[in-house]
């Protein structure tokens, strides 16, 4: 869900978007300063390299620039700049044939800060976690990071994937039942080795 | 909560995209939207010389000009109600959703069909053709107002191109029927059918399959 800290900056964005529609060229360095690093986290998600990523981050805010007289005064801009990222990922994906590979990295830190039992339980429930969201259809799987990772609320999300909320929602609710049938059959395949 | 998945860019990331947009010029939103408006212009005159050069509205003389104007008002706020959702993308910079662009590509040449033999039998018709003529004249109106839609979001669409290129196509086959309903007396099944609805369906399959290309964003 999206914090008070998301909406403000989001707020923020979408102001400085209008400003730099309407003319004022200096709102386009503080419209990357807030939005850059959400679309490069997004981006290395989807593509699991950091050059890349920014290769796209770049080419995103030049997309932006390009359509400035297409963009709707008033708008939320979120949902927009994901969604040329996206469509850019997944374009740049195609041409190259590449596998889509997830960020471990910032949970493998926190995992090992814990303590070596449950950083091990903790390690493989998210290897377990992260081989569930990569086997899903790209449109949910996006859906589902859009929210959890990205911070996106639920509208921002469907206005980004081009769909209603209703469905965002459906897809999320279906992933959460994928991860939770897969970490239950984890716990019982554990439970008859015991 | 605080995106988990924030990254810090390079700094020297800022550098090249601030360079990028100072080196490729782009219009203001005012500027875009008055030259999207003269492209519309333009494109909605298009279809006018056909119109003319085949009678204009005296061929559509026998039938009751109270008639003629109240067929061709409907026609005009169904292509409005159509071009609203397809072409304004209301509060949103994405665009409408994917169903409600399916919504009116569907409901273009439906609407059109029921609209016109609603029609049927309130006068009498002066002669009956199978429509060909009707057919081109929508589709020589409506193409305009297409090519116009696709020129003026070329690159730009982030989701939903195909579904955006058919709105776009269904909507302007819709403004393309209200220069053939001043223009054609007729209102029998078969000849809506072919000249009438036929052609919005043909721009909205145009549009669908242009739109995948010229619409959708691209990487470079």
């Amino acid at each position: 869900m999206e914090s008070s800290q998301d909406a403000r900056v989001a707020h923020a964005a979408s102001r400085a978007m209008d400003r730099y529609a309407l003319g004022e060229d200096a709102a386009f360095g503080e419209l990357y300063d807030l939005l850059a690093p959400r679309l490069l986290g997004f981006l290395f998600r989807q593509t699991g390299e950091q050059q890349r990523a920014e290769d796209l981050v770049q080419q995103t805010f030049l997309q932006m620039h390009c359509a400035r007289e297409t963009y709707v005064t008033g708008a939320d801009v979120l949902p927009w700049a994901f969604a040329i990222a996206r469509r850019l990922a997944i374009d740049v994906h195609r041409k190259h044939k590449r596998e889509v590979l997830m960020d471990a990295s910032h949970e493998a830190a926190m995992l090992d800060e814990l303590a070596p039992e449950s950083a091990l339980r903790s390690k493989q429930a998210a290897q377990i976690i992260q081989a569930t969201i990569e086997s899903l259809p790209e449109t949910q799987r996006t859906a589902f990071e859009l929210i959890k990772y990205d911070g996106l609320s639920v509208a921002q999300a469907a206005e980004a994937l081009g769909t209603t909320v209703t469905a965002v929602k459906l897809r999320a609710h279906r992933t959460y039942e994928a991860l939770r049938s897969a970490l239950r059959a984890d716990v019982v395949e554990k439970g008859l080795k015991r | 909560m605080t995106p988990s998945s924030s990254r810090s860019p390079r700094a020297s990331l800022r550098d090249k995209v601030l360079a990028d947009a100072a080196s490729n010029r782009a219009r203001t939103r005012s500027q875009g939207q008055r030259r999207a408006a003269l492209v519309f212009a333009a494109a909605a005159l298009a279809g006018l010389p056909l119109f003319f050069a085949w009678g204009g509205m005296s061929h559509s003389v026998d039938r009751p000009i109270s008639l003629t104007i109240g067929i061709a008002a409907g026609a005009l706020l169904l292509a409005v109600a159509c071009g609203v959702v397809a072409f304004w993308r209301g509060r949103s910079a994405v665009g409408r959703p994917g169903s409600a662009l399916l919504m009116i590509t569907l409901l273009a040449p439906i609407a059109t069909y029921a609209w016109l033999v609603s029609w049927h039998g309130r006068y009498v018709e002066p002669f009956s053709r199978l429509g060909l003529r009707c057919l081109a004249l929508t589709l020589v109106s409506g193409a305009p107002v297409l090519i116009a839609a696709l020129y003026l979001r070329k690159r730009t669409v982030a989701v939903n191109p195909v579904a955006s290129g058919a709105a776009f196509g269904a909507a302007a086959g819709a403004f393309g029927s209200i220069t053939t309903d001043l223009w054609c007396p007729l209102t029998s099944s078969a000849h809506v059918l072919l000249g009438h609805a036929f052609p919005i369906v043909v721009l909205a399959m145009v549009g669908a399959i242009v739109g995948q290309r010229i619409l959708a964003l691209r990487s470079k």
